[in-house]
Protein backbone atom coordinates (compact mmCIF):
# COMPACT_ATOMS: atom_id res chain seq x y z
CA UNK A 1 0.00 0.00 0.00
CA UNK A 2 2.73 2.68 0.58
CA UNK A 3 4.27 1.63 -2.68
CA UNK A 4 1.64 2.12 -4.14
CA UNK A 5 1.14 5.56 -2.35
CA UNK A 6 4.61 6.57 -3.37
CA UNK A 7 4.05 5.47 -6.73
CA UNK A 8 0.85 7.37 -6.88
CA UNK A 9 3.06 10.72 -5.50
CA UNK A 10 5.64 10.29 -7.80
CA UNK A 11 3.22 10.03 -10.59
CA UNK A 12 1.66 13.50 -8.97
CA UNK A 13 4.82 15.16 -9.23
CA UNK A 14 5.61 13.62 -12.68
CA UNK A 15 2.67 15.37 -14.37
CA UNK A 16 3.46 18.57 -12.50
CA UNK A 17 6.87 18.31 -13.95
CA UNK A 18 5.26 17.77 -17.49
CA UNK A 19 2.74 20.88 -16.62
CA UNK A 20 5.58 22.91 -16.30
CA UNK A 21 7.28 21.78 -19.21
CA UNK A 22 10.12 20.55 -17.70
CA UNK A 23 12.00 17.51 -19.13
CA UNK A 24 15.17 15.84 -19.24
CA UNK A 25 17.86 18.01 -20.42
CA UNK A 26 18.08 17.01 -23.76
CA UNK A 27 21.58 15.89 -25.41
CA UNK A 28 23.79 18.93 -27.05
CA UNK A 29 22.38 19.71 -30.81
CA UNK A 30 24.51 18.36 -33.13
CA UNK A 31 28.14 19.94 -33.56
CA UNK A 32 30.61 21.50 -32.32
CA UNK A 33 29.87 23.31 -29.08
CA UNK A 34 32.13 26.75 -27.44
CA UNK A 35 34.47 25.99 -25.31
CA UNK A 36 36.48 27.33 -22.22
CA UNK A 37 35.35 30.65 -21.74
CA UNK A 38 32.92 30.73 -24.47
CA UNK A 39 30.65 27.84 -23.10
CA UNK A 40 27.37 27.96 -23.09
CA UNK A 41 27.73 31.27 -25.80
CA UNK A 42 26.45 29.11 -28.87
CA UNK A 43 23.08 31.00 -28.76
CA UNK A 44 24.27 34.70 -27.64
CA UNK A 45 22.54 36.67 -30.23
CA UNK A 46 25.72 37.92 -32.07
CA UNK A 47 23.13 38.06 -35.17
CA UNK A 48 20.48 40.45 -33.68
CA UNK A 49 20.41 43.85 -34.55
CA UNK A 50 20.48 45.04 -31.42
CA UNK A 51 24.07 43.38 -31.28
CA UNK A 52 24.84 44.60 -34.83
CA UNK A 53 23.78 48.39 -34.26
CA UNK A 54 26.08 48.57 -31.31
CA UNK A 55 29.17 47.56 -33.28
CA UNK A 56 31.73 50.07 -32.82
CA UNK A 57 30.63 50.20 -28.68
CA UNK A 58 30.81 47.37 -26.73
CA UNK A 59 29.24 43.93 -27.66
CA UNK A 60 29.14 40.79 -24.87
CA UNK A 61 27.63 37.43 -24.05
CA UNK A 62 27.07 36.06 -21.00
CA UNK A 63 26.18 32.95 -19.23
CA UNK A 64 26.15 33.16 -15.53
CA UNK A 65 25.46 30.43 -13.30
CA UNK A 66 23.45 30.66 -9.61
CA UNK A 67 24.86 27.87 -7.33
CA UNK A 68 22.63 28.27 -4.87
CA UNK A 69 21.32 30.22 -1.99
CA UNK A 70 17.62 31.20 -0.82
CA UNK A 71 15.10 33.48 -0.96
CA UNK A 72 12.72 34.64 2.00
CA UNK A 73 9.40 35.51 1.67
CA UNK A 74 7.56 36.55 4.14
CA UNK A 75 8.19 34.41 6.87
CA UNK A 76 9.04 31.76 4.62
CA UNK A 77 12.50 30.58 3.34
CA UNK A 78 12.94 28.75 0.07
CA UNK A 79 16.12 27.24 -0.36
CA UNK A 80 17.41 27.26 -4.09
CA UNK A 81 18.50 23.95 -4.15
CA UNK A 82 19.15 23.61 -7.26
CA UNK A 83 21.36 25.66 -9.78
CA UNK A 84 19.77 28.38 -12.49
CA UNK A 85 21.64 29.54 -15.39
CA UNK A 86 20.87 32.86 -17.52
CA UNK A 87 22.07 33.15 -20.88
CA UNK A 88 22.17 36.68 -23.12
CA UNK A 89 23.83 38.63 -25.45
CA UNK A 90 24.96 42.45 -23.80
CA UNK A 91 25.42 45.68 -25.95
CA UNK A 92 26.50 49.38 -24.75
CA UNK A 93 26.30 51.84 -27.68
CA UNK A 94 28.85 54.85 -27.62
CA UNK A 95 27.75 57.79 -24.68
CA UNK A 96 26.07 55.18 -23.12
CA UNK A 97 24.74 54.97 -19.50
CA UNK A 98 27.25 54.01 -17.06
CA UNK A 99 27.60 54.72 -13.65
CA UNK A 100 30.73 55.96 -11.19
CA UNK A 101 31.30 54.96 -7.84
CA UNK A 102 33.01 56.74 -4.68
CA UNK A 103 35.93 54.56 -5.08
CA UNK A 104 36.29 55.80 -8.64
CA UNK A 105 35.85 52.27 -10.71
CA UNK A 106 33.17 53.09 -13.33
CA UNK A 107 31.31 50.29 -15.14
CA UNK A 108 28.85 50.79 -17.96
CA UNK A 109 25.52 49.67 -17.70
CA UNK A 110 24.44 47.22 -20.81
CA UNK A 111 21.15 46.16 -22.45
CA UNK A 112 20.61 42.66 -22.85
CA UNK A 113 19.11 40.66 -25.53
CA UNK A 114 17.32 37.11 -25.42
CA UNK A 115 19.42 34.54 -26.54
CA UNK A 116 18.49 32.88 -30.42
CA UNK A 117 16.54 29.89 -28.35
CA UNK A 118 14.80 32.43 -26.06
CA UNK A 119 16.11 30.00 -22.66
CA UNK A 120 17.17 33.14 -21.09
CA UNK A 121 16.92 31.63 -17.53
CA UNK A 122 17.04 27.96 -16.65
CA UNK A 123 16.74 26.38 -13.53
CA UNK A 124 15.48 23.12 -12.48
CA UNK A 125 11.77 22.89 -10.43
CA UNK A 126 12.14 23.52 -6.98
CA UNK A 127 10.37 21.05 -4.15
CA UNK A 128 8.93 23.95 -1.25
CA UNK A 129 7.16 22.52 1.63
CA UNK A 130 4.20 24.07 2.40
CA UNK A 131 3.87 25.58 5.72
CA UNK A 132 2.30 23.58 8.90
CA UNK A 133 2.56 20.30 6.56
CA UNK A 134 5.17 17.32 6.34
CA UNK A 135 6.53 17.19 3.06
CA UNK A 136 5.49 13.24 2.49
CA UNK A 137 4.02 13.31 -1.18
CA UNK A 138 5.66 16.24 -3.38
CA UNK A 139 3.40 17.85 -5.50
CA UNK A 140 0.53 17.61 -2.55
CA UNK A 141 2.04 18.04 0.67
CA UNK A 142 4.45 20.35 -0.95
CA UNK A 143 4.44 23.06 -4.17
CA UNK A 144 6.51 22.33 -7.14
CA UNK A 145 7.89 26.13 -7.84
CA UNK A 146 9.45 27.10 -11.32
CA UNK A 147 11.35 29.95 -11.11
CA UNK A 148 11.10 32.04 -14.56
CA UNK A 149 12.01 35.10 -16.09
CA UNK A 150 8.76 37.81 -16.17
CA UNK A 151 10.51 40.39 -18.55
CA UNK A 152 14.07 40.76 -19.97
CA UNK A 153 16.76 40.62 -17.06
CA UNK A 154 17.92 44.61 -17.24
CA UNK A 155 20.45 47.16 -16.30
CA UNK A 156 23.77 44.19 -16.52
CA UNK A 157 26.21 46.29 -14.57
CA UNK A 158 29.48 44.04 -14.47
CA UNK A 159 31.65 46.44 -12.85
CA UNK A 160 29.19 46.98 -10.29
CA UNK A 161 30.59 43.98 -8.97
CA UNK A 162 32.33 44.69 -5.61
CA UNK A 163 29.61 48.06 -4.98
CA UNK A 164 27.24 48.97 -3.43
CA UNK A 165 25.14 48.44 -6.58
CA UNK A 166 22.74 46.17 -8.51
CA UNK A 167 24.75 44.01 -10.90
CA UNK A 168 21.76 43.65 -13.01
CA UNK A 169 17.69 44.02 -12.33
CA UNK A 170 15.72 40.50 -12.51
CA UNK A 171 11.99 40.35 -12.81
CA UNK A 172 11.20 36.95 -11.46
CA UNK A 173 7.57 35.20 -11.69
CA UNK A 174 6.93 31.33 -9.58
CA UNK A 175 5.01 29.31 -11.11
CA UNK A 176 3.37 26.63 -8.12
CA UNK A 177 2.33 23.62 -9.21
CA UNK A 178 0.27 21.69 -6.25
CA UNK A 179 -2.93 18.88 -6.87
CA UNK A 180 -4.94 21.97 -5.28
CA UNK A 181 -3.89 24.62 -6.75
CA UNK A 182 -3.90 23.55 -10.38
CA UNK A 183 -1.75 25.13 -13.45
CA UNK A 184 -2.15 28.93 -13.30
CA UNK A 185 -0.95 29.90 -9.63
CA UNK A 186 1.55 32.37 -10.21
CA UNK A 187 3.67 34.32 -7.62
CA UNK A 188 4.35 37.78 -9.31
CA UNK A 189 3.73 38.06 -13.39
CA UNK A 190 5.35 39.55 -16.41
CA UNK A 191 3.53 43.16 -15.09
CA UNK A 192 3.84 42.69 -11.49
CA UNK A 193 7.10 40.47 -11.54
CA UNK A 194 9.64 40.10 -8.28
CA UNK A 195 11.60 42.46 -9.08
CA UNK A 196 15.33 41.27 -7.73
CA UNK A 197 18.26 44.00 -7.50
CA UNK A 198 20.86 42.02 -6.22
CA UNK A 199 24.08 43.09 -5.02
CA UNK A 200 27.40 42.07 -4.37
CA UNK A 201 27.95 45.05 -2.24
CA UNK A 202 25.37 45.80 1.01
CA UNK A 203 22.09 46.38 0.69
CA UNK A 204 19.87 49.39 2.28
CA UNK A 205 16.34 47.96 2.53
CA UNK A 206 13.45 49.44 3.89
CA UNK A 207 12.82 48.78 7.76
CA UNK A 208 12.12 46.28 9.10
CA UNK A 209 15.39 44.62 7.35
CA UNK A 210 18.64 45.58 7.93
CA UNK A 211 21.48 46.23 5.68
CA UNK A 212 23.09 42.72 4.05
CA UNK A 213 25.95 42.03 2.87
CA UNK A 214 27.06 40.01 -0.48
CA UNK A 215 30.81 38.98 -1.88
CA UNK A 216 31.97 40.50 -4.65
CA UNK A 217 34.24 36.76 -5.51
CA UNK A 218 36.85 36.90 -7.86
CA UNK A 219 37.18 38.70 -10.95
CA UNK A 220 39.88 37.85 -13.94
CA UNK A 221 40.30 39.63 -16.98
CA UNK A 222 42.24 37.63 -19.78
CA UNK A 223 42.49 37.35 -23.95
CA UNK A 224 41.28 35.16 -26.63
CA UNK A 225 43.17 32.33 -26.73
CA UNK A 226 43.04 32.26 -30.50
CA UNK A 227 44.29 35.75 -30.98
CA UNK A 228 40.59 37.50 -31.50
CA UNK A 229 40.40 41.13 -29.56
CA UNK A 230 38.06 39.57 -27.69
CA UNK A 231 38.35 40.60 -23.73
CA UNK A 232 37.33 37.42 -21.31
CA UNK A 233 35.81 38.31 -17.88
CA UNK A 234 35.42 35.89 -15.40
CA UNK A 235 33.55 36.52 -11.50
CA UNK A 236 33.59 33.30 -9.39
CA UNK A 237 32.44 32.83 -6.09
CA UNK A 238 29.99 35.73 -5.90
CA UNK A 239 27.52 35.91 -3.52
CA UNK A 240 24.72 38.57 -4.48
CA UNK A 241 21.97 39.40 -2.07
CA UNK A 242 18.36 41.83 -2.24
CA UNK A 243 16.43 42.38 0.70
CA UNK A 244 14.66 45.36 -1.00
CA UNK A 245 12.34 43.68 -3.00
CA UNK A 246 8.39 43.37 -2.30
CA UNK A 247 6.34 39.93 -3.35
CA UNK A 248 2.83 40.67 -4.83
CA UNK A 249 -0.16 38.00 -3.93
CA UNK A 250 -0.77 35.02 -5.52
CA UNK A 251 -2.50 34.51 -8.56
CA UNK A 252 -4.27 32.11 -10.65
CA UNK A 253 -4.43 29.49 -7.81
CA UNK A 254 -7.53 27.17 -7.27
CA UNK A 255 -10.28 27.30 -9.73
CA UNK A 256 -10.49 31.01 -10.98
CA UNK A 257 -8.28 32.41 -8.17
CA UNK A 258 -10.09 30.58 -5.20
CA UNK A 259 -7.10 29.76 -3.61
CA UNK A 260 -5.75 33.28 -3.91
CA UNK A 261 -5.64 33.74 -0.07
CA UNK A 262 -4.68 30.21 1.11
CA UNK A 263 -1.64 31.03 -0.56
CA UNK A 264 -1.20 34.42 0.36
CA UNK A 265 -2.05 32.98 3.63
CA UNK A 266 0.59 30.13 3.90
CA UNK A 267 3.60 32.34 2.40
CA UNK A 268 2.16 35.54 4.03
CA UNK A 269 1.96 37.56 0.68
CA UNK A 270 1.20 40.16 -0.58
CA UNK A 271 5.20 41.07 0.94
CA UNK A 272 5.92 44.51 0.76
CA UNK A 273 9.36 45.85 0.71
CA UNK A 274 11.36 44.94 4.23
CA UNK A 275 10.07 41.13 4.78
CA UNK A 276 11.52 39.52 1.69
CA UNK A 277 15.16 38.61 0.90
CA UNK A 278 16.58 36.56 -1.34
CA UNK A 279 20.82 35.42 -1.45
CA UNK A 280 22.17 33.84 -4.59
CA UNK A 281 25.48 31.87 -3.95
CA UNK A 282 28.34 30.38 -6.10
CA UNK A 283 27.62 32.96 -9.11
CA UNK A 284 29.75 32.54 -11.45
CA UNK A 285 30.08 34.66 -14.60
CA UNK A 286 31.49 34.06 -17.89
CA UNK A 287 31.36 37.92 -19.93
CA UNK A 288 33.04 37.58 -23.72
CA UNK A 289 33.51 41.02 -24.86
CA UNK A 290 34.64 42.77 -27.73
CA UNK A 291 34.19 46.06 -30.25
CA UNK A 292 33.32 44.34 -33.05
CA UNK A 293 30.36 41.89 -33.20
CA UNK A 294 32.16 39.99 -36.02
CA UNK A 295 35.04 40.03 -34.19
CA UNK A 296 33.08 38.26 -30.95
CA UNK A 297 30.97 36.00 -33.55
CA UNK A 298 34.50 34.70 -34.68
CA UNK A 299 35.79 34.03 -31.66
CA UNK A 300 32.91 32.00 -30.19
CA UNK A 301 32.91 30.21 -33.34
CA UNK A 302 36.92 29.44 -33.53
CA UNK A 303 36.53 27.80 -29.43
CA UNK A 304 34.21 25.29 -30.79
CA UNK B 1 83.29 114.17 -0.62
CA UNK B 2 84.34 113.86 2.67
CA UNK B 3 85.84 111.04 4.39
CA UNK B 4 83.04 110.15 6.44
CA UNK B 5 80.24 110.28 3.07
CA UNK B 6 83.25 108.35 1.16
CA UNK B 7 83.45 105.10 4.16
CA UNK B 8 79.30 105.27 3.98
CA UNK B 9 79.23 104.58 -0.08
CA UNK B 10 82.40 102.15 0.42
CA UNK B 11 80.34 100.45 3.23
CA UNK B 12 77.18 100.13 1.07
CA UNK B 13 78.63 98.94 -2.12
CA UNK B 14 80.17 96.38 0.22
CA UNK B 15 77.14 95.11 1.50
CA UNK B 16 75.46 95.19 -1.96
CA UNK B 17 78.74 93.10 -3.73
CA UNK B 18 77.61 90.26 -0.51
CA UNK B 19 73.91 90.35 -1.53
CA UNK B 20 74.94 89.75 -4.56
CA UNK B 21 76.92 87.09 -4.05
CA UNK B 22 74.83 85.12 -1.94
CA UNK B 23 72.14 84.56 -4.41
CA UNK B 24 74.79 83.68 -7.26
CA UNK B 25 75.45 79.59 -7.30
CA UNK B 26 78.77 80.64 -8.49
CA UNK B 27 79.64 81.58 -5.33
CA UNK B 28 77.28 80.14 -3.78
CA UNK B 29 78.37 78.16 0.26
CA UNK B 30 75.40 75.57 0.26
CA UNK B 31 75.59 72.67 3.37
CA UNK B 32 72.61 71.08 2.97
CA UNK B 33 71.61 67.69 1.90
CA UNK B 34 69.84 68.99 -0.95
CA UNK B 35 71.75 71.52 -3.05
CA UNK B 36 70.79 73.14 -6.62
CA UNK B 37 73.45 74.46 -9.12
CA UNK B 38 76.25 72.66 -7.98
CA UNK B 39 77.27 70.50 -5.12
CA UNK B 40 78.16 71.55 -2.21
CA UNK B 41 79.47 73.87 -1.29
CA UNK B 42 79.20 75.75 -4.56
CA UNK B 43 75.68 75.17 -5.07
CA UNK B 44 72.44 76.80 -2.97
CA UNK B 45 70.98 74.70 -0.20
CA UNK B 46 67.48 74.07 -1.59
CA UNK B 47 64.77 75.72 0.29
CA UNK B 48 61.31 73.99 1.92
CA UNK B 49 59.53 76.82 -0.53
CA UNK B 50 61.19 75.54 -3.91
CA UNK B 51 59.57 73.17 -6.24
CA UNK B 52 61.23 70.49 -7.21
CA UNK B 53 60.28 68.92 -10.76
CA UNK B 54 61.37 65.82 -12.85
CA UNK B 55 60.39 63.57 -15.69
CA UNK B 56 61.70 60.49 -17.29
CA UNK B 57 64.85 60.29 -17.77
CA UNK B 58 65.48 61.27 -21.87
CA UNK B 59 65.42 57.76 -23.90
CA UNK B 60 63.61 55.78 -20.45
CA UNK B 61 60.30 54.34 -20.20
CA UNK B 62 58.79 53.08 -16.59
CA UNK B 63 57.48 49.85 -16.74
CA UNK B 64 55.56 48.91 -14.44
CA UNK B 65 54.29 44.94 -14.12
CA UNK B 66 51.57 42.53 -11.85
CA UNK B 67 49.89 39.52 -12.09
CA UNK B 68 45.92 39.34 -13.04
CA UNK B 69 44.83 35.95 -11.94
CA UNK B 70 48.04 34.36 -13.81
CA UNK B 71 48.18 36.32 -16.44
CA UNK B 72 51.37 39.05 -16.53
CA UNK B 73 50.40 42.34 -17.13
CA UNK B 74 52.84 45.10 -18.57
CA UNK B 75 52.50 48.87 -18.36
CA UNK B 76 54.52 51.11 -20.57
CA UNK B 77 54.94 54.89 -20.27
CA UNK B 78 57.21 56.96 -22.54
CA UNK B 79 57.05 59.75 -20.02
CA UNK B 80 56.30 60.63 -16.08
CA UNK B 81 56.58 63.35 -14.23
CA UNK B 82 57.07 64.37 -10.51
CA UNK B 83 56.80 67.56 -8.62
CA UNK B 84 57.40 67.33 -5.00
CA UNK B 85 59.26 70.04 -2.49
CA UNK B 86 61.24 69.31 0.73
CA UNK B 87 59.80 69.63 3.44
CA UNK B 88 63.47 69.13 5.62
CA UNK B 89 66.48 69.86 4.53
CA UNK B 90 69.18 69.59 7.42
CA UNK B 91 72.60 69.92 6.97
CA UNK B 92 75.09 67.64 5.07
CA UNK B 93 75.46 64.89 6.09
CA UNK B 94 72.17 63.91 6.87
CA UNK B 95 68.44 63.16 5.50
CA UNK B 96 66.09 65.22 3.55
CA UNK B 97 62.49 64.89 3.40
CA UNK B 98 60.48 65.45 0.38
CA UNK B 99 56.59 65.41 0.12
CA UNK B 100 55.37 64.60 -3.34
CA UNK B 101 52.27 66.38 -4.99
CA UNK B 102 52.51 64.26 -8.10
CA UNK B 103 53.81 61.47 -9.64
CA UNK B 104 51.81 61.52 -12.91
CA UNK B 105 52.67 58.76 -15.42
CA UNK B 106 50.05 59.31 -18.09
CA UNK B 107 48.71 62.79 -18.25
CA UNK B 108 46.11 62.08 -21.34
CA UNK B 109 48.26 63.61 -23.81
CA UNK B 110 50.94 60.46 -23.71
CA UNK B 111 49.23 57.34 -23.53
CA UNK B 112 51.06 54.31 -21.38
CA UNK B 113 50.93 51.16 -23.42
CA UNK B 114 49.59 48.14 -21.54
CA UNK B 115 50.55 44.11 -22.73
CA UNK B 116 49.27 41.22 -21.63
CA UNK B 117 45.32 41.69 -21.73
CA UNK B 118 43.79 42.73 -25.24
CA UNK B 119 41.03 45.21 -24.94
CA UNK B 120 42.21 47.26 -21.38
CA UNK B 121 43.96 50.19 -21.98
CA UNK B 122 45.41 52.81 -19.40
CA UNK B 123 43.66 55.64 -18.58
CA UNK B 124 45.66 57.47 -16.07
CA UNK B 125 48.53 56.79 -12.97
CA UNK B 126 48.20 59.17 -10.98
CA UNK B 127 48.20 60.12 -6.94
CA UNK B 128 45.07 58.47 -5.32
CA UNK B 129 43.23 61.92 -5.19
CA UNK B 130 43.53 64.01 -1.94
CA UNK B 131 47.22 62.05 -1.38
CA UNK B 132 50.60 62.97 -1.21
CA UNK B 133 53.40 60.76 -1.63
CA UNK B 134 56.65 61.07 1.08
CA UNK B 135 60.02 60.22 0.26
CA UNK B 136 63.84 60.46 2.20
CA UNK B 137 67.03 61.66 0.74
CA UNK B 138 69.77 60.30 2.14
CA UNK B 139 73.72 61.43 1.14
CA UNK B 140 76.85 59.61 1.44
CA UNK B 141 78.94 58.00 -1.13
CA UNK B 142 75.68 55.80 -2.08
CA UNK B 143 73.07 58.63 -1.96
CA UNK B 144 69.14 57.14 -1.82
CA UNK B 145 65.89 58.49 -2.91
CA UNK B 146 63.25 56.48 -0.78
CA UNK B 147 60.11 56.78 -1.47
CA UNK B 148 58.19 56.11 2.26
CA UNK B 149 54.45 56.62 0.90
CA UNK B 150 53.17 56.37 -1.93
CA UNK B 151 49.33 55.64 -3.18
CA UNK B 152 49.17 55.46 -7.18
CA UNK B 153 46.03 55.42 -8.26
CA UNK B 154 46.15 53.07 -11.86
CA UNK B 155 43.18 53.46 -14.17
CA UNK B 156 42.70 50.71 -16.59
CA UNK B 157 39.59 50.45 -19.08
CA UNK B 158 38.11 47.57 -19.96
CA UNK B 159 35.13 46.92 -22.77
CA UNK B 160 32.75 47.34 -19.42
CA UNK B 161 34.39 49.85 -17.58
CA UNK B 162 37.29 51.68 -15.60
CA UNK B 163 38.84 49.39 -12.65
CA UNK B 164 40.79 51.54 -10.45
CA UNK B 165 43.93 49.33 -9.18
CA UNK B 166 46.02 51.17 -5.79
CA UNK B 167 49.49 50.07 -5.80
CA UNK B 168 52.33 51.54 -3.28
CA UNK B 169 53.53 51.02 0.26
CA UNK B 170 51.66 49.70 2.75
CA UNK B 171 52.76 47.05 5.64
CA UNK B 172 54.16 44.79 3.03
CA UNK B 173 56.03 47.04 1.32
CA UNK B 174 57.31 49.86 3.39
CA UNK B 175 59.60 51.71 1.26
CA UNK B 176 60.68 51.90 -2.89
CA UNK B 177 64.06 52.34 -2.90
CA UNK B 178 65.47 54.54 -5.75
CA UNK B 179 69.01 55.58 -6.06
CA UNK B 180 70.63 59.29 -6.97
CA UNK B 181 73.23 59.64 -9.28
CA UNK B 182 73.90 63.41 -9.42
CA UNK B 183 74.30 65.52 -12.55
CA UNK B 184 77.59 66.58 -13.91
CA UNK B 185 79.14 69.79 -13.14
CA UNK B 186 77.21 70.99 -16.54
CA UNK B 187 74.11 70.03 -14.59
CA UNK B 188 73.24 67.15 -16.47
CA UNK B 189 72.69 63.40 -16.59
CA UNK B 190 71.52 63.43 -12.98
CA UNK B 191 68.66 60.42 -11.93
CA UNK B 192 66.91 58.58 -9.55
CA UNK B 193 67.18 54.83 -10.50
CA UNK B 194 63.91 52.89 -9.16
CA UNK B 195 64.96 48.67 -10.26
CA UNK B 196 62.73 46.21 -9.82
CA UNK B 197 61.10 47.44 -6.65
CA UNK B 198 58.42 45.88 -5.36
CA UNK B 199 55.45 48.10 -5.42
CA UNK B 200 52.15 46.23 -3.25
CA UNK B 201 48.66 46.42 -4.19
CA UNK B 202 46.71 48.26 -1.76
CA UNK B 203 43.24 48.22 -2.71
CA UNK B 204 41.30 46.79 -5.82
CA UNK B 205 39.61 44.18 -7.50
CA UNK B 206 41.26 40.79 -7.54
CA UNK B 207 41.87 42.05 -11.36
CA UNK B 208 44.46 44.14 -9.87
CA UNK B 209 46.63 41.05 -7.90
CA UNK B 210 45.73 39.01 -5.61
CA UNK B 211 45.14 40.29 -1.70
CA UNK B 212 48.86 40.66 -0.67
CA UNK B 213 50.54 40.67 -3.89
CA UNK B 214 53.14 43.39 -5.18
CA UNK B 215 53.82 44.26 -8.82
CA UNK B 216 57.61 45.21 -9.89
CA UNK B 217 58.15 48.93 -11.04
CA UNK B 218 61.12 50.38 -13.07
CA UNK B 219 61.38 54.21 -13.69
CA UNK B 220 64.79 56.34 -13.88
CA UNK B 221 63.82 59.84 -13.39
CA UNK B 222 66.23 62.57 -14.54
CA UNK B 223 66.19 66.61 -14.72
CA UNK B 224 65.51 66.77 -11.20
CA UNK B 225 65.55 70.79 -10.74
CA UNK B 226 64.49 73.59 -8.44
CA UNK B 227 62.40 76.71 -9.09
CA UNK B 228 62.02 79.24 -6.81
CA UNK B 229 61.73 82.99 -6.68
CA UNK B 230 64.97 84.09 -7.81
CA UNK B 231 65.38 81.42 -10.45
CA UNK B 232 63.98 78.26 -12.23
CA UNK B 233 65.07 74.67 -13.72
CA UNK B 234 68.38 74.23 -11.95
CA UNK B 235 69.52 71.07 -11.21
CA UNK B 236 69.42 69.44 -7.97
CA UNK B 237 72.26 67.84 -6.41
CA UNK B 238 72.19 65.30 -3.68
CA UNK B 239 75.50 66.08 -1.13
Amino acid sequence: MRVLTRRAAAGCAGALLLALGVTAPASAAGGAQPSGAYTGMGTCPTSSSQLKNADGGTVGCVVATIGGGSMTIGGVTVPLTSAMTAKFGMYWVNGGPSVTFPDGNETSIFSTVAPTDGNELSSAPLDVPIPGLTNYFPGVTSAIVQVQLAGPITNFAPLAIGEDYPVFQLPLKFHLLNAFLGLNCYLGSSSNPILLQPTTGTTAPPAPAHPITGDPGGVSLGSDPDGYSTLLVGISGATLVDNSFSVPGATGCGIGGSLDWLVNLLFGLGSPAGHNSATLTGVSTNLAIDSSVSDLAAAIKASE
Amino acid sequence: MSRRRLALLGTAAAAAVAVVLSTSPAFATSGDVLSYGAVNPGGTNVATTDALTGSLAAGTTNTFQFTSNGTSVTITCTNATLSAKATSNPAAPGTAAVSISALTFNDGATQCTQTGLSGVTVVSAVLKAGTTATASVTDGTTKHFTITSLNEAVTLHTGVGNIICDYGTNGTVTSIPGTVTNPNAAGTGGTIAFVNDPVALITGSSFCGATGSTGTFNATFGGITDTNGTGSNVSVYVN
